[in-house]
C-alpha cells in the first residue's frame, strides 16, 4: 500500500518536471487573456509563432549540444555573420541554391571548427565558444563596414514571409525541424550516443562509442541549425544588420532550459524546447499588448527563467528522495 | 604512558543504502601514543575516520573525547575540538603558497589590524619546517611541490594546529624512504608531547616499527586490538584476512580451451613488463592492494588509459588497441571498477545503460532503432541475469547497487564478447546479490568466456579463479594454480 503510494508520487512528479514548461506556459497563457482580449486574435498568435521560428530553429541546434554535454555560446553572432554573409550573397546575384547550402555549410564549417578547437587542444567549450563569438562578431562588423545589407532579393525575403498555402512558410520549416530534431534524439543511434556522452563521457567511452566523434557530430548539426536559422531570421527581418544575433544564445540557454533540458547535460527535451521559447514570445508579447515599458520586459524574462530553474532544482530534489526512500523501502 | 583514553568510540555503525559498512566498531587511543589501524579495503576504517571527523553521520553508536560525548556536524567542529586529519588525497590548495595552505583559516595570530602579516607568518612556517627537517620555502606555491612534498607539508599543518588527535590515513603510500624517516621522527616528536596520533596503513612492517598498539578491522567489524611490541607479522595478516569463506561460491566445471588474451611485456604509467595468458573457459584471478596496478593494467589492456609498451593478442591476431571502442570490437567486455564514475550513465534508463553498446544490432540503415528488437533484448538479458526493476524504462540509479551492477555485466553480455574483464564487481553489494554475481561468472566461463576477475577481496579470489596472480608496485610478483593458494600465501605476497 505505502509502496503503491510512493511509487505513484514519483510518476507524477515526473510528468510534472517533465511538462513545466507547458505548465508555465498555460497559466501565464490564462492569466494574460483574463487581463486583455487583444491576446487571443489570430494575428497576434500567428505573430507570436512566426517570430519565435529563427530562435526556435537555434534553440534546437542548442539542446543537442546541452544534450551530449558542452555548449555552444557562438551561436549568436554566428548566426548574424551568416545571415550578413548570405545577404551579401544575395544581393550581388549569386543564385538562390547556392546561397542557401552556403549557409548551412558555413554553419556546419563554423561548428567543426568549434569542435576541433576544445578536442584538439583539450579546452573547455564554454571558453572556446565564447572567444569564437567574438571572432564572429568581428567579422560581421568587418563585411558590412557596421551598415545594414538591405534590398534583399525577393525569393530570400520568403524565408520570412512566404506562405504554404494559409501557412507561413518559416513555421513549417520549424515544425519539421523540430521532428527531425525530435526523431534524431528519441529515436537514432546517434541520439543515444550523443545523450550518453551528456550523461557520463567516461563510461559512454568505456562502452565503446567515440566520443570524438560525437562531439564533432553534434557541433556541425549545431552549425547547420545556426545557418538555416540565419535564413529565417534575415529572412524576416528583410536586411542583415550588424547587430543581428546578438544575445539570442542567451535566450536559447533560457528556452531550452526553461523547456527541461537541464544544462548538466544527458537529457534533453526537444518539444521542451519549443514551448520554452514560445513561453519566452509569450511574454514579451503580452507584455507589450499590456503596455509594460520594454525594460521591465526584461525583468520579467529573467524572473521567469529563474523560477524555472528553482522549480527544476527543487523538483529534481524532490524526486531524488522519493527514489531514495523507495530504495531503502525495497532493501 | 598515561592511562587515559584521549578518544573512545564504542558501538559504532554505519550503512550505506543497505550496505553495512560500520558494525558496532570500537576503537580507543591514549594520549601519548601511535595507534595503528588496519584492515582490508573496505574494512571500514576510512568510514570510521570520516565519522570522527563530521564528515558522515553515524548511524549509532557512541564518541568520547577526554570522557565527553560528541558529534561533530562538520570536519571544522573536530579541527576545533582539537582532532587533525591527513587525508590520503592531497586536500591543499593547489594555487596558494605553502604558508598560506598551513595557516589556512587559521591566520588570527598573524593579524595586523584587518591585514596579514605575511613577513610573520612565513617565517613561522620556515621555522616549523626547519624543526621538521623539511627543506621547502614557505613562499613556494603548492602547486610546485612533488606530492611527496605536499604530504609532508599537510603534516606541518597538522602538527602548527597543535591537535590532540592526529589522524593519518595512509601517509606513506606516497611517499619515499628518506620522506617517511622524516615522517617517523615527527610522529616520535609528537608522541612524546603528548598527541595521539592514529595511523591508517596496509603496510605491517611499517607500522610494527613505528606504533605503540594496533587495531585490526574486517568487513566493517571489529576484530582485535594488540600491543605491537607482543604480536608478529603473521599473527596481524591472520586477523587482516583470516575469515572464514562465508560467501557462496559456486562449483565451476570448466575445460580449458585455446588462449584468447596474450599479454606480452606490457607498460604503462603504473607498471611495467606484465605477461600473461587467458585461455577459453578460464577465471584468472588478479589479487593485491588498491594502487598495487591491478586495475591500471586492466585499462591498459582496454583502451582506456595510454600504453608505453607490449603487446596485446585476441585469439592469437596482434591487436591494436588505443580506446575501449578498439577492444569491444576484438570482442573484449569490461566492467570497470569505479561504477558511478565509468559504468553507469546516470542520466539514463536501464534499457538505455543495457543496450548502449550494441545499440547498431537494433538500428535499420538510417541508423533509427528498432523499440521492439531493443526492448526484447533488453527484457531477455534482464531476465537472464535477474535485474530487479520494475521497468526497464526507470533511471539506472534508482536500482541498488548489486542490481545496477547486475545490469552493467549484461551491457557487457549482449555484446557477446570472448574476454570479460570485471574489476572489483562486488564492490559495494550486498552479500546475495554477490552470490549471483559469482555464479553467472561461473555460468560464463563454463560457456567457455575467458575471464579476468580483479579483486581485493582475497575470498573472492580463492572462491573463484582458476588460476590467481598477485601484483605488487606494479609488477606480477606471484602466480599459482588455485589449489595451491591459501589467504596466508597470497596476502604475503600482497604486502610484500
Amino acid at each position: 500500500m505505502n509502496k503503491k503510494k510512493t511509487f505513484d508520487s514519483e510518476k507524477l512528479m515526473q510528468f510534472f518536471m517533465d511538462n513545466k514548461a507547458v505548465i508555465i506556459l498555460i497559466i501565464f497563457v490564462a492569466i494574460v487573456s483574463c487581463l486583455t482580449s487583444d491576446f487571443f486574435t489570430a494575428r497576434n498568435i500567428s505573430n507570436i509563432f512566426r517570430q519565435i521560428c529563427a530562435s526556435c530553429v537555434l534553440s534546437l541546434g542548442f539542446t543537442l549540444v546541452l544534450g551530449s554535454g558542452a555548449i555552444d555560446l557562438s551561436v549568436g553572432y554566428m548566426l548574424g555573420m551568416i545571415g550578413i554573409a548570405t545577404a551579401l550573397m544575395a544581393v550581388n546575384n549569386v543564385p538562390a541554391p547556392v546561397v542557401i547550402i552556403s549557409a548551412v555549410l558555413i554553419g556546419g564549417f563554423c561548428g567543426f571548427f568549434n569542435a576541433f578547437l576544445t578536442l584538439t587542444f583539450e579546452l573547455a567549450p564554454f571558453i572556446v565558444t565564447l572567444a569564437m563569438g567574438m571572432v564572429y562578431q568581428g567579422i560581421n562588423l568587418l563585411m558590412c563596414h557596421s551598415k545594414s545589407i538591405a534590398n534583399l532579393p525577393e525569393w530570400y525575403k520568403f524565408f520570412g514571409n512566404g506562405k504554404i498555402g494559409s501557412v507561413p512558410f518559416a513555421i513549417v520549416l520549424m515544425l519539421i525541424m523540430v521532428f527531425v530534431v525530435m526523431v534524431m534524439v528519441q529515436k537514432t543511434k546517434f541520439g543515444r550516443y550523443a545523450l550518453a556522452c551528456g550523461g557520463n563521457r567516461k563510461a559512454a567511452r568505456v562502452c565503446g562509442i567515440s566520443t570524438e566523434k560525437i562531439t564533432y557530430t553534434v557541433y556541425i548539426l549545431t552549425g547547420i541549425c545556426v545557418g538555416i536559422a540565419a535564413l529565417l531570421l534575415t529572412g524576416r527581418t528583410a536586411s542583415a544588420q550588424t547587430g543581428a544575433g546578438a544575445g539570442m544564445e542567451m535566450d536559447c540557454v533560457a528556452s531550452v532550459v526553461i523547456g527541461g533540458t537541464p544544462m548538466e547535460g544527458g537529457k534533453v527535451n526537444v518539444f521542451g524546447t519549443l514551448v520554452g521559447c514560445l513561453l519566452i514570445q509569450v511574454i514579451s508579447n503580452s507584455l507589450n499588448l499590456l503596455g509594460v515599458d520594454s525594460n521591465w520586459q526584461k525583468i520579467a524574462k529573467g524572473a521567469v527563467i529563474i523560477i524555472a530553474i528553482i522549480l527544476d532544482r527543487q523538483g529534481s530534489k524532490l524526486l531524488e528522495r522519493i527514489r531514495v526512500k523507495k530504495v531503502q523501502a525495497e532493501n | 604512558m598515561q592511562e587515559r583514553n584521549v578518544l573512545e568510540i564504542t558501538e559504532l555503525s554505519k550503512s550505506f543504502l543497505g550496505v553495512m559498512a560500520l558494525n558496532k566498531v570500537k576503537l580507543s587511543v591514549q594520549a601519548g601514543e601511535v595507534h595503528a589501524v588496519i584492515g582490508e579495503n573496505g574494512a571500514g576504517k576510512s568510514t570510521m575516520m570520516n565519522i570522527i571527523m563530521g564528515d558522515l553521520k553515524r548511524d549509532g553508536g557512541k564518541i568520547f573525547l577526554k570522557g565527553m560525548p560528541v558529534e561533530f556536524r562538520s570536519p571544522a567542529d573536530a579541527i576545533t575540538a582539537g582532532i587533525s586529519m591527513i587525508h590520503q588525497e592531497i586536500s591543499l590548495v593547489p594555487t596558494l603558497t605553502v604558508a598560506e595552505n598551513i595557516w589556512l583559516h587559521r591566520e588570527d595570530r598573524f593579524m595586523r589590524g584587518p591585514f596579514i602579516n605575511y613577513a610573520a607568518r612565513n617565517e613561522a612556517t620556515d621555522e616549523l619546517l626547519m624543526k621538521m627537517g623539511i627543506q621547502i620555502k614557505s613562499t613556494a606555491l603548492v602547486s610546485e611541490l612533488t606530492v611527496a612534498q605536499a604530504q609532508l607539508v599537510e603534516l606541518a599543518r597538522a602538527i602548527s594546529s597543535n591537535a590532540e588527535i592526529i589522524i593519518m590515513d595512509e601517509p606513506t603510500s606516497s611517499l619515499s624512504d628518506k620522506e617517511i624517516s622524516i615522517l617517523f621522527r615527527v610522529m616520535q616528536d609528537l608522541r612524546d608531547k603528548g598527541t595521539a596520533i592514529i595511523f591508517i596503513t596496509h603496510k605491517i612492517e611499517e607500522l610494527l616499527t613505528i606504533s605503540d598498539r594496533v587495531s585490526v578491522y574486517r568487513d566493517g567489524c571489529y576484530i582485535g586490538t594488540r600491543r605491537c611490541a607482543e604480536t608478529t607479522k603473521d599473527e596481524l595478516i591472520s586477523m587482516i584476512i583470516g575469515r572464514t569463506l562465508t560467501e557462496q561460491y559456486p562449483r565451476i566445471d570448466t575445460r580449458e580451451g585455446r588462449p584468447v588474451l596474450e599479454v606480452k611485456n606490457l607498460s604503462g604509467t603504473s607498471y611495467r613488463d606484465i605477461s600473461f595468458t587467458v585461455h577459453e573457459g578460464e577465471i584468472i584471478g588478479f589479487s593485491g592492494l588498491v594502487g598495487a596496478g591491478r586495475s591500471e593494467i586492466m585499462r591498459g589492456i582496454f583502451g582506456i588509459d595510454k600504453k608505453f609498451g607490449g603487446e596485446v593478442y585476441m585469439n592469437g591476431n596482434k591487436a591494436e588497441i588505443h580506446s575501449p571502442r578498439d577492444a569491444v570490437q576484438y570482442g573484449m567486455a569490461m566492467v570497470t571498477e569505479d561504477r558511478r564514475d565509468m559504468g553507469i550513465i546516470q542520466t539514463g534508463s536501464v534499457k538505455g545503460n543495457m543496450s548502449i553498446s550494441t545499440i547498431s544490432n537494433f538500428c535499420n540503415k538510417l541508423g533509427i532503432v528498432n523499440d521492439k528488437k531493443e526492448q526484447q533484448a533488453v527484457e531477455e538479458m534482464i531476465q537472464k541475469l535477474s535485474v530487479k526493476a520494475a521497468n526497464m524504462n526507470m533511471l539506472i540509479t534508482s536500482l541498488s547497487g548489486g542490481n545496477q551492477q547486475k545490469a552493467i555485466i549484461g551491457r557487457w553480455l549482449m555484446t557477446e564478447p570472448k574476454l570479460l574483464i570485471l574489476d572489483e564487481p562486488t564492490r559495494g553489494i550486498d552479500v546475495g546479490a554477490k552470490a549471483e554475481i559469482y555464479r553467472l561468472i561461473g555460468k560464463l566461463a563454463e560457456q567457455g568466456m575467458a575471464i579476468i576477475l580483479v579483486s581485493s577481496e582475497m575470498p573472492e579470489i580463492l572462491g573463484m579463479s582458476s588460476r590467481i596472480f598477485v601484483v605488487r608496485d606494479g609488477s606480477i610478483v606471484f602466480e599459482c594454480k588455485a589449489g595451491e593458494a591459501t589467504q596466508d600465501l597470497l596476502g604475503k605476497h600482497a604486502l610484500g
